[in-house]
């Protein structure tokens, strides 16, 4: 695991912000003008070959299947609109099921056959676990990993990995303080994945909760055989230990089990869940086909719920990023739900752009892990990135909110806070930048 | 090689609950034919899958000269010396002719393999011209010819017989009588000869046995066994 | 002797194939070494269910094995790969016998059951001692091309040389068994089990040892699959991967090698085939079903044109009507077909049964 120092991060936030400032309005960079060139793999005079790996079929796939075709619509909307110093984003993205050994060999086939520039956004903690190694030892940026694993912050041993969205610690911690204040000396239970996700979102959850008022710990086995029984057996024991709030680090298949399980046990603690297991179209949707049932039977049972998110939320209509994607959803995806995981992957695709236009003109390689190493000024997310040459991490703060007929409403100011134990959880006052007119970075 | 004796005591044997054979005894002296007869179902081919492993004993003993076969997996029984010519298909369809005799080469010294085959192609010409093909290409004669054949190539000491003649022609038949009795006298072997054909197997054969419903009805020397009239007409129908 | 004649062939065929893997690319270089490992469990695979006459549903579990061991090995214990490799081979082998003594006592629909379970089970294990066997991420481990070949030799062509190698090398053994006593024994059993048991085989020992045999070449390919993507995890080998395995065995052809060649390249190449098609033809890359469906519609096509599977087609392509007009290459490659397939490496199939224009594998009794 990779250590984290500690830092403060409103300095660290001023610093990127004003060197991106300076890097947009200076524009002074000798690659600035001139002819494009193919100056790198994936990269010719018109286009930029990126790639990734995605579950678009298989057990992970409902739901996240929508990412890819996200980003790819933010890419096209790009395009359209001049490209990137006029070339355009070509995204080739597969599918491996969520197979790690497809995933091996769908990422060889992008970076030695397909020679792409870089790989963004490769879905998933196990997955892009196996293809970290080969891709830093083919030096080709891997950027915006699709997982909040804190293990993609380890820039000595993957200097091309970066993370992307907040990391399940820090969400752990930004959760944890909430409850610990809002829920003084009740009774707690942990309900987890028992895996890198699961593990690190209750370490988090530890840094701030005191251990006293933890009366019970229940992981689940994401490959168990029969995931209904699995997680029936884990409920009752929730149920037996009294928990007055349980805090959900959890897919949202087994979300959905869960609140299930709770339903028949009439067992009805405070639903507590980290982004990952609480987009309200996903989850409702999910809730209403394992119980057979339409309509708003799904939202019910998870009004109230209290959750985290990093991106604004879908219901604020009138944030100025909610607006961008939803246009660009309703022109180039109509057919997709505008939930949860379309944001998420425009986000990251803008971020994306983001960092390309950073890395200039004719860009090799290197320029584009440079330029997330030298920091991105915060844009589509409520808190800044924690990027710099020694950090990978992404986004360090999120809010608190309730979900409300299907919509998350922010309870609170977004909290920023590190990967240490001690690393106090502050509030982020600083409002979320609006998003380009053009839409583009 | 000293001949030997194949002694059958008492055998209780058959399939699933019900026995077939109820405590059958045959004695088979060395160099010997015993033809054993009886009607459908009597339990003749019961008997000899009981001696070859194929179906346990429940009781009773089988012995081969001193050693005891009972309760012995089939392919020890066979490596003790008693080859058995089953009824009806005992062909490998997918091995060549020559394949099909190398399965019986294996029980032999590597040393004399070369010697014996050839020797089986001297007796066996029909199968030396075919040497090369399927067995499945044979017809039901040459099929039996060639698991004759293979059975013999294992150098047995004791050969059970199951139907040699069916489907073959009566000149054929003759033949493979003759052969089974050149056995007797030259090699030393000990045959047990099942028969429909009463008639021809009692012209070769030392000792007649007829089964009935699982038991021995009636053991005697050959000669006598087709002299008897009425356990002839009650029994073995010629 | 065809010892000898099918180790020269062999010897052949490795330089081929490793003259052809330098000319690659990176990524071809990759594919040929998945292909190589492919075949070797395909092949195990068919000797096993085409030659012996046993099923086994569950045959990526003796991969895991093989892969699992070859991890391990070489990351804790830092063994050179060769030694790696072949010690997969024992502990896979092992596990199959185990397994085949299992089956044994089993039969049809008994036996496939054990082996799904096996292959349902033996993953979870990775997940009950995550310690050893890293749970859902599994183990990354590397391996470094020998000095001699100088430093500037790619990893990928690397691994492409050692897949070929132990692919020809796997090939021959199996090429040289399936003539041998031990494969005409298993013929018999699996043609007429009570003739070969009158016959003095022992029916028990000869299908464990088939057991062990295949087991030992999926464990082999479980290590070779290892080393090409340096790194092991359950999702790699699913209960899927043994289905697939199965399927690579039927399109090939039951019980020949060559056909587990072709088993094995359609198994690995298609899939990507596929989808780069349906993304170069207007297909987005979303629509991910269209790959899948392509492929089965493959399947399907190749089962109903060539019901023998695919080796069963190309016998019967270059077979009667091929004269020896085609000239010395497609005579050897002939040649190398056949002495590659188990049926027919007899001379008597070639110059006896194939002249008098009789099919194979004939169906009577
Ligand atoms: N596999 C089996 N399972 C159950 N019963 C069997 C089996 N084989 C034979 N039998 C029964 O055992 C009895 C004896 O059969 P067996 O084959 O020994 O007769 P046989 O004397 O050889 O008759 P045939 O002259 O017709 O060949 C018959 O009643 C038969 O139905
Ligand atoms: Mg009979």
């Amino acid at each position: 695991m990779a250590r984290y120092r500690k830092l403060g991060l409103a300095p660290v936030a001023a610093l990127a912000t004003l060197s991106m400032m300076l890097a947009a309005c200076g524009s002074s960079t000798p690659s600035s003008s001139g002819k494009l060139q193919a100056s790198a793999p994936g990269i010719t005079a018109t286009t930029i070959l990126i790639g990734s790996h995605q579950p678009l079929t298989g057990i992970a796939a409902p739901g996240y299947d929508e990412i890819a075709p996200a980003s790819n619509a933010y890419f096209q909307y790009v395009n359209a609109h001049g490209g990137v110093y006029g070339r355009k984003i070509i995204y080739k993205y597969l599918n491996d099921q969520y197979n790690s050994s497809i995933t091996t060999t769908v990422v060889r086939q992008l970076i030695l056959q397909d020679h792409v520039f870089a790989i963004f956004n490769g879905l998933g903690t196990p997955t892009h676990l196996a293809v970290a190694p080969f891709i830093n030892a083919e030096k080709v940026p891997d950027l915006f990993v699709a997982s909040g694993c804190a293990c993609w912050n380890a820039p000595s041993t993957w200097p091309e990995t970066f993370g992307w969205q907040i990391n399940y610690i820090r969400e752990g911690k930004i959760l944890g303080s909430y409850v610990a204040a809002h829920f003084k000396g009740e009774r707690i239970a942990y309900f987890y994945q028992d895996d890198e996700f699961g593990l690190d979102g209750i370490k988090g959850l530890g840094y701030e909760i005191p251990a006293s008022q933890v009366v019970a710990k229940e992981p689940y086995n994401v490959n168990a055989a029969n995931p209904a029984a699995e997680v029936g057996t884990l409920t009752a024991a929730l149920k037996a230990s009294r928990a007055q709030v349980v805090i959900a680090f959890a897919v949202p298949a087994f979300m959905a089990l869960l609140r299930l399980s709770e339903l028949s046990l009439s067992y009805s603690p405070q639903l507590v869940s980290s982004s990952v297991g609480s987009d309200p179209i996903t989850i409702s949707g999910l809730l209403n086909a394992y119980a057979k049932k339409s309509g708003s039977f799904g939202d019910s049972l998870i009004q109230g719920m209290i959750t985290d998110s990093y991106l604004p939320s879908l219901g604020d209509t009138t944030n100025s990023w909610i607006s961008l994607f939803t246009k660009i959803h309703n022109e180039y995806i109509p057919k997709l739900p505008m939930d949860g995981n379309v944001l998420y992957g425009m986000a990251a695709a803008y971020t994306f752009v983001q960092a390309m236009f950073k890395a200039g003109r004719n860009p090799t390689r290197q320029d584009l892990v440079n330029a997330v190493n030298s920091g991105l000024p915060q844009g589509v997310s409520v808190a800044p990135y924690a990027y710099s040459a020694t950090d990978h991490d992404g986004i360090t703060g999120a809010y608190i909110a309730e979900i409300e007929k299907g919509v998350l409403v922010p309870l609170g100011p977004t909290q920023v806070t590190d990967n240490t134990p001690t690393g106090a959880v502050t509030t982020y006052t600083t409002a979320q930048p609006a998003a380009p007119t053009s839409g583009i970075p | 090689m000293p001949a030997s004796s194949l002694a059958v005591t008492d055998v209780v044997a058959g399939y699933n609950s019900t026995p077939v054979l109820n405590g059958v005894s045959i004695t088979a002296r060395p160099a010997t034919i015993t033809a054993v007869l009886g009607a459908n179902g009597a339990g003749k081919t019961t008997l000899l899958r009981t001696i070859s492993g194929f179906v346990r004993t429940r009781g009773g003993q089988v012995r081969l000269d001193d050693v005891s076969l009972t309760r012995l997996a089939p392919d020890h029984i066979a490596r003790a010396g008693v080859a058995h010519v089953p009824e009806g298909q005992g062909v490998i369809t997918e091995l060549t002719v020559e394949e099909n005799l190398k399965l019986g080469l294996l029980l032999r010294r590597r040393a004399d393999r070369a010697a014996a085959l050839e020797d089986a192609y001297r007796k066996f010409s029909i199968l030396a011209d075919r040497r090369r093909r399927h067995a499945a290409t044979l017809s039901g004669g040459e099929r039996q010819m060639l698991v004759i054949a293979r059975a013999l190539l294992s150098a047995p000491r004791v050969l059970l017989l199951d139907e040699p003649s069916l489907g073959l022609a009566p000149k054929v038949v003759a033949q493979v009588m003759d052969l089974v009795r050149q056995l007797r006298d030259e090699s030393g072997l000990t045959v047990l000869l099942v028969e429909q054909n009463a008639r021809s197997a009692l012209s070769i054969a030392d000792q007649g046995v007829v089964l009935n419903l699982g038991k021995v009805v009636a053991t005697a020397a050959a000669g006598e066994l087709a002299a008897d009239v009425a356990l002839r007409r009650h029994y073995l129908g010629f | 002797m065809t010892l000898a004649r099918n180790a020269g062939l062999g010897i052949i065929a490795c330089v081929v194939l490793l003259v052809l893997c330098s000319k690659l690319d990176a990524y071809r270089q990759y594919q040929m070494a998945q292909v190589a490992a492919t075949v070797v469990a395909v092949a195990g695979l068919t000797v096993l269910i085409g030659v012996s006459g046993q099923l086994s549903i569950g045959h990526g579990a003796f991969m895991f094995v093989g892969g699992y061991a070859t991890a391990l090995l070489v990351l804790h214990l830092n063994w050179p790969l060769a030694l790696a490799i072949v010690a997969s081979a024992v502990v896979a082998g092992l596990a199959g016998g185990v397994m085949g003594v299992a089956a044994a006592r089993l039969r049809g629909p008994y036996l496939a059951g054990a082996t799904l379970m096996l292959a349902v089970a033996l993953p979870a294990v990775a997940y009950q001692w995550q310690g050893v066997f890293g749970g859902d991420q599994g183990l990354d481990f590397t391996v470094n091309t020998p000095g001699f070949l100088g430093a500037s030799f790619q990893l990928t062509e690397w691994q492409g040389w050692v897949c070929c190698i132990c692919l020809v090398i796997v090939m021959v053994l199996l090429a040289n068994l399936l003539r041998s006593r031990i494969g005409r024994s298993w013929r018999a059993l699996r043609d007429n089990e009570t003739a070969a048991a009158l016959a003095g085989l022992n029916v028990a020992r000869l299908r464990v040892l088939a057991f062990m045999l295949s087991a030992a070449c999926a464990g082999v390919a479980g290590s070779l699959l290892a080393m090409t993507m340096l790194n092991v995890t359950p999702g790699a080998f699913t209960l899927a991967l043994s289905i697939q395995l199965l399927t690579a065995v039927v399109l090939g052809g039951l019980g020949s090698l060559a056909g587990a060649v072709w088993g094995g390249i359609i198994l690995v190449l298609v899939p990507p085939f596929l989808t780069d098609f349906a993304a170069s033809h207007g297909f987005s890359s979303a629509s991910a079903s269209v790959p899948i469906a392509g492929y089965g519609l493959v399947l399907i096509i190749v089962m109903l044109v060539f019901p023998a599977g695919i080796q069963g087609g190309v016998r019967r392509l270059l077979g009667p009507v091929a004269p020896a007009a085609t000239g010395p290459v497609s005579a050897i490659g002939r040649r190398l077909a056949r002495r590659l397939e188990e049926g027919s490496t007899t001379d008597a199939r070639q110059e006896g049964v194939d002249k008098e224009g009789t099919r194979w594998p004939d169906t009577a009794n």
